[in-house]
């Protein structure tokens, strides 16, 4: 494999994003770009704008100036749901399942190009033919990620580091290249932490997918990104290996002031 | 003998209504104030072709249909950016444009005295004329719109539809075309209304605009809530339930002056009492009691 | 074109009051409280029976007024507190109040009758003649009340620990309950002293036309425009809305037919609506309630 042009081609990138909030600027001019097949963390303080800049990058929000562009291809004027087919998964830092859906059916909502998905398909029933093998897909995924036995269990039901996994495995039946992850150990017991790093490490080595989390856990950024980017007020204030962030003495600053 | 098919078709009728509004409103979580304008704007099309074209019923059926379901898709241009309560007062907004058209707009439908002598449909050589007929084909069209919604909700499809009603934001990231969903199936709701405008139409062989007002939307709401919303069934008891529960009145014996307004007061109740005590309605399980979160 | 502007002031007079109670509630409660028509109907239904069994004037119209004041605070009290027991859900209020209007008009038609009542006397006869137009002396009373009102909930709402209390629950209900306010003490007067001056607005449409069952709803339907076309701007807002209101409603009857006055009214809301929503680009909307 040529590790080399994997590891440096550029699968997103932002110019000079904006945002404002009645006033106060949420995100203040963030240019960065990502490497395909990388693991990068976002850290910072509450209100830093990491989740403003997911929900741009995704297109739940509109930034004021700048750009987005994935794989090459300008996005920001594209529409949350075609970046999303596009392969920009994404996790909610509060957990948005369909808690009244199985475990399963979570995972089968996902899947892409699904037969039977306007109105003349489903009245001609064109889902019924490939009904087996989106769910042996859907399945599949739930095997991936290790919680294959919740498979008929409600995602009410399942406990908080589960329904983590289990959205991650969303993002995979989505087909994503770049998993964009708000928060995915916070609030987990430590033995699926551990669980959970080993699943996006394997999904890198495996699947070759690009992983960029928001992350306040510290032992758990160190420990599995290529890169950290550190943001306080809008704006990014260091950039670099997990050495190097967590020697900056401006990331220290804003962390303990 | 007589009676009972007269309230038999008249369910039908409103089981019709009720299921495609609970496509919307019980499935797709969008409740609008809107559907007695779907069923005024079916009844009046056909009603007009008929009386002024002549034209043959399936033609007629099939352009009340098709305006219903341009009108629909209208209807669902504005949810895609104005939510709960204001989406209501847009759709309350297109129910009064719609209801004062048909009641000024004179020379073109006849204004509050309505359009009278709509003759009986004649379907391939069949024409329908008694009340058995009626029956016959008013419980066909109900069997069809069950089937149709049936069939939609129980498809991809309708779980993407269930999700917005969900959590729209969780569909589009998802990947689901949002947008197209919702004006999707305001519009197939809206072309199923319009049949039951049809039926009308022919049945009662006159029409006015007092038959399409906003409290008759309320009534649809009702029978929608109270059977219980996005369920397949719910629809088609909550319509049974309150077509059957005014004519408890005609057994008291009550003068018909009465009957008009205590009719009114028992949907009212109903409704009231169902938000109160039991929000999913008879046999449902989604509430537009949703938990807040904040 | 004078009599088209002094006849949209008349109806400026009992809009502004209905719209900004109705205002006020909706901000205060968080839905659209449809039954609020019902305070509207009250008013001058208690006030015409009062005068016919020969009470004088003031009493009559203290007692309308608390009539319909307390029909505001039973809808809260036996029907919305149980509906919301398990949350403020905005929807399921709405239903709720769109139900017990129904019942509450059909109740008036009922013991009432449809016809219309008429008041056996104008307040002040005569008329007010103004640049070539006529406005009549009722009219002119029931504006001069109007401005009267308007002028002094601004800094009743600002100045008075009522006031204070409910921008308190309006901004965040939660955190006024932890704050020690009594919130259903405040929720009781607020639809109390809210739903007589919907109840004043009543009375002023009677003297205006005429008093029918269904005067509620057509009352309130402007008044619901005038709040959403208000928006968040406060009190203020929705009572320029309703002027504006007022305005396009009978300069729009110069072109076209009476007959198309609540079209006229429901088509700007529904031009202000899509523009507002469709004027902005993607955002994040809180599917369930706000956050």
């Amino acid at each position: 494999m040529d590790e080399v042009r994997r590891v440096t081609e550029t699968l997103l990138e932002t110019h000079e994003v904006r945002k404002h909030f009645n006033g106060t600027t949420a995100v203040d001019g963030v240019s960065l770009s990502i490497a395909r097949g990388s693991i990068v963390s976002l850290i910072g303080p509450n209100g830093a704008g990491k989740t403003t800049l997911f929900n741009v990058v995704t297109g739940f929000l509109s930034p004021d100036s700048g750009r987005v562009s994935f794989e090459g291809r300008d996005v920001t004027r594209m529409a949350a749901f075609r970046r999303a087919r596009l392969g920009m998964g994404r996790t909610f830092q509060e957990m948005r399942l369909i808690l009244r859906l199985s475990a399963l059916e979570n995972v089968w909502l996902a899947l892409p190009n699904q037969r039977g998905e306007t109105v003349i398909g489903a009245l001609l029933g064109l889902h019924k033919r490939e009904e087996k093998q989106r769910r042996a897909e859907a399945l599949g995924w739930l095997e991936y990620v290790g919680i294959p036995e919740t498979a008929n269990q409600l995602a009410g039901e399942l406990s908080y580091g589960q329904q983590k996994l289990l959205s991650v495995a969303c993002c995979l039946g989505l087909g994503a290249k770049l998993l964009l992850l708000d928060e995915p150990v916070a609030g987990v017991n430590p033995a699926l932490v551990d669980r959970m790093l080993e699943l996006l490490e394997r999904l890198r080595r495996e699947q070759g997918k690009t992983i960029v989390l928001i992350e306040h856990n510290m032992d758990a950024v160190m420990r599995i990104s290529d890169r950290v980017i550190a943001m306080d007020e809008g704006r990014i204030i260091a950039d670099g290996t997990p050495e190097q962030v967590r020697a900056d003495a401006v990331v220290i600053e804003a962390y303990l002031s | 003998m007589g009676y009972i098919e007269h309230f038999a078709v008249v369910a039908a009728i409103y089981s019709v209504i009720a299921v495609s509004f609970n496509l919307v409103a019980g499935y797709t979580g969008q409740l609008s104030l809107a559907p007695a304008a779907f069923y005024g704007i079916g009844a009046y099309v056909v009603a007009l072709m008929a009386l002024r074209l002549q034209t043959p019923f399936l033609l007629n059926m099939g352009c009340a249909i098709v305006v219903c379901a341009i009108a629909g898709a209208l209807v669902g241009i504005p949810s895609l950016r104005i939510r709960d309560e204001y989406f209501v007062i847009a759709t309350f907004a297109f129910q009064v444009i719609v209801f004062s058209v048909l009641n000024n707009a004179v020379s073109l439908t006849g204004g509050p005295t309505g359009l009278a002598g709509i003759p009986s449909p004649v379907v391939l050589g069949w024409e329908i004329s008694s009340r058995l007929d009626y029956l016959l084909l008013s419980g066909a069209f109900a069997a069809v719109s069950f089937w149709i919604c049936k069939r939609l909700v129980q498809s991809p499809y309708g779980q993407v539809l269930k999700v917005i009603r969900e959590d729209e934001r969780y569909a589009q990231a998802n990947g689901k075309n949002v947008a197209a969903c919702k004006i999707s199936i305001f519009t197939a709701s809206a072309a199923i209304t319009a049949a039951a405008g049809v039926i009308y139409a022919h049945y009662i062989s006159f029409i006015d605009p007092s038959s399409f007002t906003i409290m008759e939307s309320i009534f649809i709401i009702s029978v929608v809530i109270i059977g219980g919303a996005g369920s397949l069934w719910g629809p088609v008891v909550g319509a049974i339930v309150l077509v059957s529960l005014p004519e408890i009145l005609r057994f008291v014996g009550l003068p018909s002056s009465v009957a008009a307004n205590m009719r009114q007061i028992l949907y009212g109740g109903a409704l009231v009492a169902c938000m109160m005590w039991r929000p999913q309605g008879l046999i449902g399980e989604f509430s537009f009691r949703r938990n807040e979160n904040s | 074109m004078t009599q088209f502007i002094l006849n949209g002031l008349a109806m400026y007079g009992w809009l502004a009051i209905v719209a900004a109670s109705f205002a006020i509630l909706f901000r205060v409660a968080g839905f659209f409280h449809f039954a609020h028509g019902l305070a509207i109907t009250a008013g001058p239904y208690c006030l015409f029976f009062l005068l016919a069994r020969s009470v004088p004037f003031a009493p009559s119209l203290i007692l309308a007024l608390i009539c319909s004041g307390a029909v505001g605070v039973a809808v809260h009290g036996f029907v919305y507190r149980n509906v919301a027991r398990h949350g403020l859900n905005p929807l399921a209020l709405l239903l709720a109040s769109l139900g017990v209007y129904l019942i509450g008009q059909n109740f008036i038609s009922l013991f009432c009758g449809d016809d219309p009542v008429t008041p056996s006397h104008a307040l002040l006869d005569g008329s007010l003649t103004v640049l070539g137009g006529r406005i009549s002396g009722t009219n002119c009373i029931c504006l001069l009340l109007s401005f009267v009102v308007a002028f002094l909930s601004g800094p009743v709402l600002a100045v008075t620990s009522l006031g204070k209390s409910m921008r308190a629950i309006a901004a965040n209900r939660r955190l006024s309950v932890e704050l020690g306010i009594q919130t259903e003490r405040v929720m009781v007067l607020t639809y109390f002293l809210a739903s007589a001056a919907a109840g004043l607005g009543g009375i002023m449409i009677a003297y205006d036309t005429s008093a029918r069952p269904t005067m509620g709803i057509d009352a309130l339907l402007p008044a619901v425009v005038a709040v959403v076309l208000g928006g968040n701007t406060g009190i203020k807002g929705v009572l320029c809305a309703a002027l504006l209101l007022a305005m396009t409603t009978h300069i729009g009857v110069m072109y076209l037919s009476s007959l198309w006055q609540q079209s006229i009214v429901f088509a700007v809301l529904l031009v202000f609506l899509l523009f507002r929503a469709f004027a902005r680009g993607p955002q994040i909307v809180a599917s369930n309630g706000s956050s």
